[in-house]
């Protein structure tokens, strides 16, 4: 029974074998130093700068929440788009109708001014 | 194009389309040309039309229950009734709110009002009609969501933020319970109709687990103890007129849910549902008691409501017959006219008077009989008929809850529900002293002008409430 796992634990004997020796071996090899920026956060290669404590414009989050909406409301959309050829013409017709009242919506926020970003 | 929809399918969704359609209009108009006075007469035109498509459906559910969309709406008369209340209750809220919540910070909110009001209203009939767990789900949720934001709509002031918050959360959290609850009995049973509500609670310990889940939700939302928290809270700190819309509106809608989807046989028997309804009423009464504020004070004898309530679930559970739990079902349906009535008129009242006052501070209200006679009146005659006083609606009420308990055996549920009840005109007197028995204190001038339409308007629940006190037929239920 155990037998069946004996190439598992020959697997993760040479995994550990191997971390080991990779360590052993960075730090006989290896020249440490305390070279500026090893400490830094990694930003994509790009050097960081400034303070990541920001204030946020609050109407950022206006956006980010009108996204959220449009986006989980064009969802629908696939559900209607699987069974579009046996919905038919009703179907189009529904998912119209959907959409206008959708549509009713953003325009009103566009009216509103929900879509300036510098109000 | 077959579109595939019957008759009934059409007579039951009218409601819907007109109160979508004014709130869809409403915002149109205020994407291209915002008027105030516009608006606000496309919603009311809304509400009329809504309430005027529930006419036929009234007189086509004489004979018998009409289902539609494959039995996901079903609608029976006390069920209608309840509606065109609501319907009333909105409408009723534009006006009182006309001159105090719309005009607020500039007049910035109309839209937002109209179309949330419109929008809340379809959750209540939508959560009346429901048949189907789908539907209720999105009733219950159309109800709450525009209620969060017309309960924070006066977003300077910490109280109404406060209770829109804890309303919010709550809420949030029982809808949880209830998409839950809803999935545990689908997952037991494989049905969504309200029938699965008794398989599974005869079932599997799945089921009952979902049953107790969706119980919990809903006994949230109509505000039953020991989940009834929030109510003082969130009822003080809301604009008074969107109080009175909750107080009738939502009461009316949720307790018609419970109604429905409530489990009876063994697992919530008749003294199960007695003992519940004995507790809230006896908490909703001691915490009403001590309240300085009138407000609260009406959020917390609004609790007591739902114990008696509850105490005519409990004569539901020990009926036998169908005829029997049809009756009951009546019972509740006068119960909720009657308390949505006196309710709407109580906290009109109460916004008109905090307008020249202030606030809803009993001690501000001291007296204010002398000076404001007309509407201590309303409130005087909303109060008694809330107690129970006979020649109100409140009275006739509560004597056939309990005349329903005792015919199905729970005699001493009813003596205890009665002794609680006279309990309870303590405080609803203690407000009447305070307002027609003590000396006012001395006015500081203010730019208080009276509100000739609201105080108008108010009359109508009032001589509603003395007219269905009197003439029980006149509902016809």
């Amino acid at each position: 029974m155990l037998a069946t796992y004996a190439p598992l634990l020959a697997w993760l004997a040479l995994v550990l074998a191997f971390v080991v020796g990779i360590l052993a071996l960075t730090a006989w090899i290896g020249r440490p130093q305390a070279a500026t920026g090893k400490g830094d956060p990694y930003e994509c290669g790009m050097i960081p700068r400034g303070d990541a404590r920001h204030r946020f414009s609050v109407h950022y989050y206006l956006v980010a929440v009108l996204f959220i909406l449009f986006d989980v409301e064009a969802l629908f959309l696939i559900l209607w788009a699987l069974k579009a050829r046996s919905l038919g013409l009703v179907g189009l017709v529904e998912v119209g109708l959907f959409l206008a009242v959708l549509a009713v919506g953003w325009l009103h926020i566009w009216r509103r001014g929900g879509l300036e970003w510098d109000r | 194009m077959e579109l595939g929809l019957t008759a009934n399918d059409w007579l039951l969704a009218a409601p819907f389309l007109w109160l979508a359609g004014a709130g869809v209009l409403v915002l149109i108009w205020d994407a291209v040309r915002p008027q105030p006075l516009a608006e606000g007469i496309v919603s009311w035109i809304g509400l009329g039309l809504a309430a005027v498509a529930c006419l036929p459906i009234l007189e086509a559910v004489r004979t018998e229950p009409v289902e539609a969309f494959s039995g996901m709406l079903s609608v029976n008369v006390p069920v209608i009734v309840l509606a065109i209340l609501c319907l009333g209750a909105a409408a009723f809220c534009g006006i009182v709110a006309w001159r105090s919540l719309l005009p607020y910070e500039g007049g910035r909110h109309t839209t937002a009002f109209w179309t949330l009001l419109l929008f809340s209203t379809f959750g209540m009939v939508l959560t009346l009609w429901a048949n189907h767990m789908a539907t209720l789900f999105l009733g219950v949720e159309c109800l709450s969501l525009p209620l969060y934001v017309l309960v924070a709509l006066r977003r300077d002031q910490s109280d109404s933020i406060e209770a829109g918050l804890k309303y919010f959360l709550l809420g949030a959290f029982a809808s949880g319970f209830m998409a839950f609850g809803m999935a545990m009995v689908y997952a037991a049973t494989g049905d969504m109709s309200p029938a699965a509500i008794s398989a599974a609670a005869e079932g599997s310990s799945l089921g009952v687990f979902g049953v107790a889940l969706l119980l919990i939700a809903l006994l949230f939302k109509v505000a039953a103890v020991p989940f009834h928290l929030w109510v003082a809270d969130v009822y003080q700190g809301a604009p008074t007129p969107v109080t009175a819309l909750m107080a009738t509106g939502t009461k009316a809608a949720t307790v018609a849910a419970l109604l429905r989807w409530a489990p009876g046989g063994e697992l919530m028997g008749p003294q199960s549902w007695a003992m519940l309804g004995c507790l809230t009423l006896l908490i909703g009464n001691l915490t009403a008691l001590n309240q300085s504020n009138l407000k609260r004070m009406l959020a917390l004898s609004g609790v007591a409501h739902v114990g008696i309530l509850l105490f005519a679930f409990a004569a539901r559970a020990a009926a036998e017959t169908a005829e029997a739990t049809s009756q009951i079902g009546d019972t509740l349906g006068y119960y909720l006219v009657a308390y949505g009535l006196a309710a709407t008129a109580a906290f009109g009242a109460l916004e008109l008077l905090e307008r020249r006052v202030g606030h809803s501070e009993s001690a501000s209200l001291q007296g204010i009989a002398r000076r404001q006679p007309l509407l201590a009146g309303v409130l005087c005659i909303a109060l008694l008929s809330l107690a129970g006083f006979p020649l109100t609606a409140g009275f006739l009420a509560k004597y056939f809850v309990f005349v329903e308990m005792i015919r199905h055996g729970l005699s001493s549920w009813a003596v205890i529900g009665i002794l609680l009840t006279l309990f309870g005109f303590a405080y609803y007197l203690k407000a009447l002293v305070t307002l027609f028995m003590q000396e006012p204190p001395e006015e500081r001038p203010s730019l208080w002008r009276p509100d000739w339409v609201a105080t108008m308007a108010l009359l109508v629940p009032t001589v509603l409430s003395v007219v269905f006190g009197v003439w029980p037929k006149a509902i016809q239920l």
